[in-house]
């Protein structure tokens, strides 16, 4: 299990941040983009409001033909740039997946009036949960997926919230409207034992402020959240490191260690989602063929 | 050649053909550069810092007056002056703050070139966008600027006391793979280079040869403007890592991944096969993509930087 302590107050803590998304109008706009649409695919710019409130972007990517499609959430990462399918990946997928691709506030496309800088954005507020940018961070991702379900070219019934850190884990939790995960434990695992390293270094400046930075990063353990988690879920990282999280994942969850390889490991992520899609073949690019 | 008709990528032949004038426009930019004052800050930053290393936030002047940013770091026990190393980032990546090799006896400089973070006041055409910004011209392409604030790292670190500028080192993967080399090949004051997965190398062969971001934004454009190809190519012939690689003379690593999505192997060979040092070696990883074999080439990277750094 993680060695951190579960706030008391953790359910009303994450209750009172999906009320202010409830209480917070999306107010989405469109824009189409013709340099990013292709044959098999069409492609805009969203502009949407989270909690704040506050303005955020994102790039959309649906299939041309008869959806609904099944639908990739590639919600925000933590460096600056939003691109609108991940570096490698086949481009061809827009042709068969709805790809939304959405940056939290801080990242390009969404940094005014707050522009997150990197290092730096992950201890920007930490000293208590209420403040810790990552509060809306974490909501950015739930209102990308608010923006989905608006959207009646999804699939609801195959809808994956896609990257290698924890992210994934907190969403499908709050929202059980995705259906699928695929992530790893990322920076605020069991956070008890080990912090990111930019934590590490504002500790180092602020050691008196320790216990109060360990609480915040608390209500942002994936563990907390695993019981919530019900869809079908891949989880990367080290089995014996990860199997706890695992196991407290109420879906049904695969676990695979990393082979250190993008093509390996890119090649096995390709396949499981496809695979739990119900696509016999997944879409992979030239050199992995 | 199309992806449906691919060669085994060490037999691959590049398309892309060298200016007449490549090094007159280079040599060209780097006089130019020369008489522009370096106007360095260097502010210590003790968030960053630890008991061991000490890391300053630095900004320099650049090409066309814009002001770049890069994190310094440098061990604070030391005897006699440092060999360096120059940091140079990915695509995507946020320059991070080199202090691991700084703990491994280096001054190290990692920059943020032009439209990176911390660099981008002036100039900040975004991701995706920075590829093909001006690709119709030479002369305001990104990446005539983005190249030299990399090679101004140079300067920066000959201004140094700490810093033997006999010693200085480029390394870096994916587009840093691609500045590394071009780095090298633009300052003969570096005396050792290694490139991972080198992007820009190669551009109008590799948007045939994958259909994947960052390449796909020249795809994008050319499907959009399709008439304006040739433009391109011409362009980009300046800027390619290919025909860079006659200029460098220093020793130099080129490592891929031979599954390699986003960098086609096929172009870290046509690169590695122009360069001019008589000291090169190759390593290609099967079973790798645009990690490069990391896993196991991390050791080798360092090893090669201390023989031509430390112990020479």
């Amino acid at each position: 299990m993680s060695n951190t302590s579960r706030p008391e107050d953790f359910d009303a803590y994450w209750q009172q941040v999906c009320g202010e998304l409830e209480a917070t109008p999306i107010a989405a706009e469109e824009e189409h983009l013709p340099i990013r649409s292709t044959e098999y695919c069409e492609c805009y710019t969203v502009r949407f409001t989270g909690i704040g409130p506050y303005r955020l972007f994102g790039y959309l990517s649906i299939p041309h033909g008869d959806g609904p499609f099944p639908t990739l959430l590639l919600g925000p990462a933590y460096r600056s740039v939003v691109d609108p399918l991940p570096q490698g990946d086949a481009n061809e997928k827009r042709g068969r997946f709805l790809v939304f691709s959405t940056g939290g506030r801080g990242q390009r496309n969404a940094d005014k009036p707050y522009a997150g800088v990197f290092p730096g954005m992950m201890t920007e507020g930490i000293d208590a949960p209420e403040t810790s940018i990552f509060r809306g961070f974490v909501a950015d991702w739930l209102r990308a997926v608010d923006y989905l379900l608006a959207r009646p070219e999804v699939d609801r019934s195959r809808i994956a919230a896609v990257k290698k850190e924890g992210m994934p884990i907190l969403t499908a939790a709050l929202r059980p409207e995705v259906t699928h995960v695929a992530a790893s434990p990322g920076d605020f695992y069991n956070t008890s034992d080990h912090v990111p390293g930019e934590v590490e270094d504002y500790l180092r400046l602020y050691p008196e402020k320790e216990e109060q930075v360990k609480r915040t990063l608390s209500y942002f353990d994936p563990f907390f959240f695993a019981p919530n988690v019900r869809a079908r879920t891949l989880l990367w990282g080290n089995p014996e490191a990860v199997s706890p999280l695992a196991e407290a994942i109420a879906g049904e969850t695969d676990v695979q260690a990393t082979e250190h390889s993008s093509y390996k490991d890119g090649l096995f992520q390709e396949q499981w989602i496809s695979d739990q899609f119900g696509f016999e073949d997944a879409i992979i690019p030239a050199h992995w063929q | 050649m199309s992806q449906n008709e691919r060669v085994p990528a060490d037999q691959y032949h590049t398309i892309v053909t060298r200016p007449a004038d490549f090094d007159a426009f280079w040599d060209g930019l780097l006089a130019q550069t020369a008489d522009i004052p370096l106007n360095a800050t260097v502010e210590p930053v003790p968030l960053r810092s630890t008991p061991e290393i000490e890391v300053y936030d630095v900004h320099y002047d650049s090409l066309d007056g814009v002001r770049i940013a890069g994190w310094y770091a440098v061990p604070r026990e030391r005897s006699g002056k440092l060999p360096a190393i120059v940091q140079v980032p990915g695509y995507l990546q946020d320059p991070p703050i080199p202090r691991s090799w700084a703990e491994d006896g280096y001054a190290a400089f990692s920059v943020a070139p032009r439209g990176k973070i911390r660099s981008n006041q002036q100039f900040n055409p975004g991701y995706p966008g920075l590829l093909t910004h001006n690709i119709v011209d030479r002369n305001t392409y990104t990446y005539r600027g983005f190249y030299i604030d990399a090679a101004r790292t140079i300067d920066f670190l000959l201004s140094r006391d700490e810093v033997d500028g006999e010693r200085i080192g480029v390394t870096g993967s994916s587009q840093g793979g691609g500045l590394a080399i071009s780095t090298a090949a633009l300052r003969p004051e570096v005396r050792a280079a290694a490139a991972g997965c080198p992007y820009l190398c190669g551009y109008m062969d590799s948007i045939e040869l994958t259909h994947t971001y960052p390449y796909q934004e020249i795809s994008d454009y050319l499907r959009l403007y399709p008439e304006r190809r040739e433009a391109v190519r011409d362009t980009l012939a300046y800027f390619d890592g290919i025909n860079f690689g006659a200029r460098i003379t220093c020793p130099i690593m080129v490592y891929i991944g031979l599954q390699d999505n986003v960098c086609p192997p096929e172009t870290g060979y046509a690169v590695f096969n122009t360069i001019a040092s008589e000291d090169k070696q190759f390593y290609p990883y099967d079973g790798h993509g645009h990690d490069a074999g990391s896993i196991y080439h991390g050791p080798k990277l360092k090893d090669f930087f201390k023989n031509h750094l430390q112990n020479y």
